[in-house]
């Protein structure tokens, strides 16, 4: 075979582990979100997966949602983005980017009637 | 444990709102209303001025001779009710609570600080207690409803470090917390913890008495 081919082959297989790796991500364990510069809490327990098994939860859209003019966009998701990016700006309070992030968990189990909704349901101290 | 949450968060929360208003309103007007009807002079002799230069008196450390002469407990006291209303009214739980509730907000300490209020109010609560029973006079005039009285304000406190440190039955324990702080609201306007709403009103009176008429100190 040629050299060319061989490097040919070499940058296909290249592509497919990219490809993989680049699907597979770390579980998620816990929500840790770096824009705080101080955490006044643990960071909130959340098995990403578990999580959405129990809750039943297929559309990401759910919890990864994205708005416009106030209007829940219909088939629009927003995986991999930070919570921050819509939600917090310099100029707002830290306290708000924690307050939707309540309103997203707590404001759901308390709807549903499932899940933790005290401090240190999701908050844990180990 | 949602079911039981929703109680006390929702239903009981209402009537501990309504019980703590209404009651300390309807309290705060009977006792004006009382006061005109055995004492006209009341009123007729009343001075906001010496009556404010009592309450002033009375509500800084060591401004009077009753707590010089007994400087352990004016300590502990002012410690006791400075923690008892800081603590729970800029604990940034119940901050973020009344946020998400009411998207209203104001500022709050840092969490080291509101525990560490906390301890002073159980500890402060224990010394009560001690004092109560071991100094002869004030045992002889404490009634049952005085050891309840305290129980109830310490409760909510003893119910808040432990839920905030989650050592034992997290769920338990916060629920009674909330359960805690809605019975001492409650019984606020009813029980002797009246004197949150009456201080300025009795102090008031004394003072104005006390200068206008006999024109005398009252501190």
């Amino acid at each position: 075979m040629k050299i060319k081919n061989w490097i040919g082959i070499g940058i296909i297989i290249s592509l497919i582990f990219a490809t993989v790796y680049g699907f597979s991500q770390e579980e998620i364990t816990q929500l840790h979100d770096s824009t705080f510069k101080t955490h006044i809490r643990p960071p909130a327990q959340f098995a990403h997966d578990q999580h959405n098994d129990t809750a039943q939860i297929a559309d990401c859209s759910t919890c990864h949602h994205v708005y416009e003019h106030g209007k829940k966009g219909e088939g629009e998701s927003s995986e991999g983005q930070p919570c921050s990016q819509c939600h917090f700006n310099q100029d707002d309070n830290a306290l708000e980017l924690i307050n939707i992030y309540h309103k997203q968990c707590r404001g759901c189990h308390l709807e549903k009637k499932a899940g933790p909704v005290l401090c240190g349901g999701c908050h844990q101290r180990k | 444990m949602h079911l039981i949450y929703n109680f006390v968060a929702g239903p009981l929360l209402w009537l501990t709102v309504i019980v703590f208003f209404g009651g300390s309103i309807y309290r705060i007007l009977s006792i004006l209303k009382m006061a005109h009807q055995k004492d006209i002079a009341v009123y007729a002799y009343f001075n906001p001025f010496y009556a404010l230069r009592s309450v002033f008196h009375w509500i800084i450390p060591f401004a009077n001779e009753s707590m010089k002469k007994h400087p352990l407990l004016t300590i502990v006291s002012f410690a006791f009710h400075i923690c008892l209303f800081l603590a729970p009214l800029f604990l940034f739980a119940h901050i973020i609570l009344i946020k998400q509730s009411c998207n209203i907000s104001w500022g709050y300490i840092p969490d080291i600080v509101a525990d560490i209020m906390t301890v002073m109010v159980i500890l402060s609560c224990i010394f009560f207690l001690i004092r109560r029973i071991r100094i002869p006079e004030i045992h002889y005039l404490s009634t049952r409803s005085d050891y309840i009285v305290l129980a109830i304000v310490a409760a909510p406190f003893i119910t808040g470090f432990l839920a905030y440190h989650q050592w034992v039955a997290y769920d338990i324990i916060s629920i009674l917390h909330i359960l805690s702080g809605e019975i001492m609201l409650m019984c606020i306007p009813f029980t002797k913890l009246n004197h949150a709403l009456f201080f300025f009103l009795t102090r008031g009176y004394m003072g104005s008495e006390f200068g206008k008429v006999r024109h005398s100190r009252d501190w």
